[in-house]
């Protein structure tokens, strides 16, 4: 099966991604920022992060609010917000799957990244010892493990 | 009876089989180990932190079933609200662990006398505390004797990893309580952070130099000895004869059906693995499973519950320096006291902050998010809550024969349900876990209350016991329905303790394979 998703989940999966993490000042909102790619890359070549991506597209798409309202596009904001919402509580395996792969994808991302300053600092030269006075306290506890 | 070449036969090459064969190769014994998967390339660990987080979600995953290796097996987790946790490869989940390494507690072998629940082990602490010292030293423990929670025991061959700002902040807290804390033993070799102190991830993955496991420390030391491993051998079924011994095994390689005979089985698959293959091993004469005259094969499967419970404090921290878990400990509220509602306690083991995505993920999405996250990232401090989980045999394991492995073998299913006992330790643990991370400063905690992808310890399913009828091997790891098939792993736990149980898993191994050494079987 081929990791690509169609044009029509592509659309789908940017206006989720889009609500899901919005834009951040100059950071576009997730959706905005073409990350659909990277979830091909990453996830939908694993079988079960595919599964539980296409289960949630699908799902969303035959939830009755989305099929009365002709699509999920045609639908306002707060409904859409509960429309996740009720995936997030009612399809629960699935939707961790769906979400870490979004999250992963953004966090991943170089513009992310440089926002968030992950990466960047350099390693501290003054790295912390083993200093046993720490333990002056609770080394006057009494030996409390029960004996046999 | 026909002499074998094959003294030993060993199922399994992570941490018992490990140390079972090298106690035996080294006092001469011809061992064999079938291993099912393969040797692990040191240079596949992601390279990079930000690498470490997709990379932990898909092909380092801790769980099989996102892994989708080969060598790994189906486990339908839908009965189940913890999903169990490992790795088939040399080293077995050794291979991917954070190498946290307590040890169980005297009153751990006796709950039944103590408590009054469960069964007291035929063993007691006293047995194994030799083979937990020379575990030490194979393992490369660093860390400190001195821990009033817990018997004496020899100096560490390591000093303790350095605690860092923020352990600080946490041990000062307990100091501030009254309350116990110490710093962990770890299978990592401390010196590691002379040089650097930064992120580590929270899969132990970026670390390898640093961390013990049972492909770099006890098999060099065993081949050297002769023992030999065979990778990507699946094991399909033990073979038995009329006599209650068992001749050899079928095993899968590259699709080829390969016997092996032997004069000694050992078993060291895993809670999961060694039940699945005694039940695929049935036979005219065992039509239950191997070694399942009890009925219990499979059953009494604990996990350790964990709850998680996080911190959130002010400024811009960087609490992701370091490694993520393994830091320190307490043991304030181990032993029962009943006025608290349940039987036996539980450990708090202090965590640090995730890198960004798994940040991410614990807090909510949409409008907030991003303010959340900056809040949050680099200033979360928390506590992973271990909860001691007590056997039941309405929690088992059973094999699935409508999913296969990669050699058409079934697939497990697991059947476990949360205890109300364990529920009511988790739910305490909670509370008193939030009264520490208030007094260490922060701001507001959270919390998850089961976590799901937490079944790491996997115990039980082959209890160890004097009666043939309430148990499946004896105190020696020996099958009490046959005459040379023994257990060495973790399905042999009476009961799980709450600390992490793998130099458990390896002292028992080490004991039984001196016994058999002593004793010229």
């Amino acid at each position: 099966m081929e990791n690509k998703i169609s044009e029509f989940n592509q659309r789908l999966l940017k206006d989720i991604m889009n609500i899901m993490i919005p834009k951040n000042d100059e950071i576009p909102a997730a959706g905005d920022m073409g990350l659909y790619k990277q979830i091909e890359k990453y996830f939908l070549s694993s079988k079960n992060h595919k599964k539980s991506i296409l289960n949630i597209l699908e799902s969303i798409n035959l939830h009755p609010n989305v099929r009365i309202s002709g699509s999920f596009f045609s639908i306002d904001l707060i409904e859409k917000i509960e429309i996740i919402k009720w995936h997030e509580k009612n399809m629960i395996d699935d939707f961790n799957k769906f979400k870490e792969s979004i999250f992963a994808v953004y966090y991943n991302d170089d513009r992310v990244v440089r926002k968030i300053n992950w990466g960047q600092e350099k390693v501290k030269k003054i790295e912390p010892k083993w200093d046993p006075s720490i333990l002056a306290k609770v080394k006057k506890i009494e030996p409390f493990w029960k004996k046999f | 009876m026909k002499k074998h070449e094959i003294d030993y036969l060993v199922i399994g090459s992570g941490a018992s089989g490990a140390a079972f064969s090298w106690k035996l190769s080294k006092n001469g014994a011809k061992v064999v180990c079938l291993e099912q998967g393969e040797p692990i390339d040191y240079d596949s660990y992601p390279k990079n932190k930000n690498k470490l987080e997709i990379e932990g979600l898909t092909k380092w995953n801790w769980n099989p079933n996102f892994r989708e290796s080969k060598f790994d097996y189906p486990i339908n987790n839908q009965n189940s609200p913890i999903h169990p946790l490992m790795y088939n490869s040399i080293g077995g989940s050794t291979i991917h662990w954070t190498a946290h390494t307590p040890r169980f507690h005297p009153s751990d072998f006796k709950v039944k006398t103590l408590d009054g629940v469960a069964d007291d082990w035929p063993i007691n602490y006293s047995d194994l505390e030799k083979y937990y010292d020379e575990n030490d030293i194979m393992m490369g423990c660093s860390g400190i004797s001195g821990d009033p929670a817990n018997p004496p025991r020899t100096n560490r061959p390591l000093l303790p990893v350095p605690l860092g700002d923020d352990g600080e902040i946490i041990a000062k807290a307990f100091d501030r309580l009254n309350w116990h804390w110490w710093p962990s033993d770890n299978y990592v070799d401390s010196n590691y952070f002379k040089d650097k102190w930064e992120f580590i991830g929270s899969h132990a993955l970026m670390d390898r130099a640093s961390v013990s496991s049972t492909d770099n420390k006890y098999w060099p030391e065993a081949t050297k000895y002769g023992a030999k491993i065979i990778s990507g051998a699946r094991v399909k079924k033990i073979i038995t004869n009329d006599q209650q011994r068992a001749t050899g095994v079928k095993y899968i390689k590259d699709g080829r059906e390969i016997s092996i005979n032997a004069n000694n089985i050992v078993i060291a698959c895993n809670a999961i693995g060694t039940a699945r293959l005694l039940l695929m091993s049935s036979s005219r004469n065992h039509q239950n499973g191997l070694g399942n005259n009890s009925g219990l094969v499979g059953k009494n499967l604990m996990f350790h519950p964990y709850a998680f419970i996080r911190g959130c404090f002010e400024g811009k921290n960087k609490f992701f320096n370091g490694p993520t878990a393994n830091i320190l400990m307490s043991q304030q509220f181990y032993e029962t006291d009943k006025s608290r509602g349940f039987n036996r306690g539980f450990s708090l083991q202090m965590v640090r902050n995730h890198g960004p995505a798994l940040t991410a993920l614990e807090l909510d999405w949409g409008e907030n998010h991003h303010e959340q996250f900056s809040e949050s990232f680099g200033n979360i401090l928390g506590f992973s809550i271990i909860a001691e989980d007590l056997p039941e045999e309405k929690n088992y394991i059973s094999l699935d024969n409508r999913s296969k492995d990669s050699d058409g073998l079934p697939g497990v299913n697991i059947n476990y349900e949360l205890s109300e006992n364990s529920r009511k330790i988790l739910d305490f643990a909670i509370k008193k876990t939030g009264e520490v991370l208030k007094e260490a400063g922060a701001k507001f905690t959270y919390n998850t209350p089961l976590m799901r992808q937490a079944g790491w310890h996997l115990m039980g399913t082959a209890k160890m016991g004097n009666d043939p009828e309430k148990s499946v091997v004896n105190k020696l790891g020996k099958i009490h329905d046959l005459e040379n098939v023994y257990i060495v792993d973790g399905s042999l736990f009476v009961t799980s303790a709450s600390v992490n149980p793998t130099p458990t898993i390896q002292a028992i191994a080490l004991m039984i394979a001196d016994n058999l050494s002593k004793n010229g079987k």
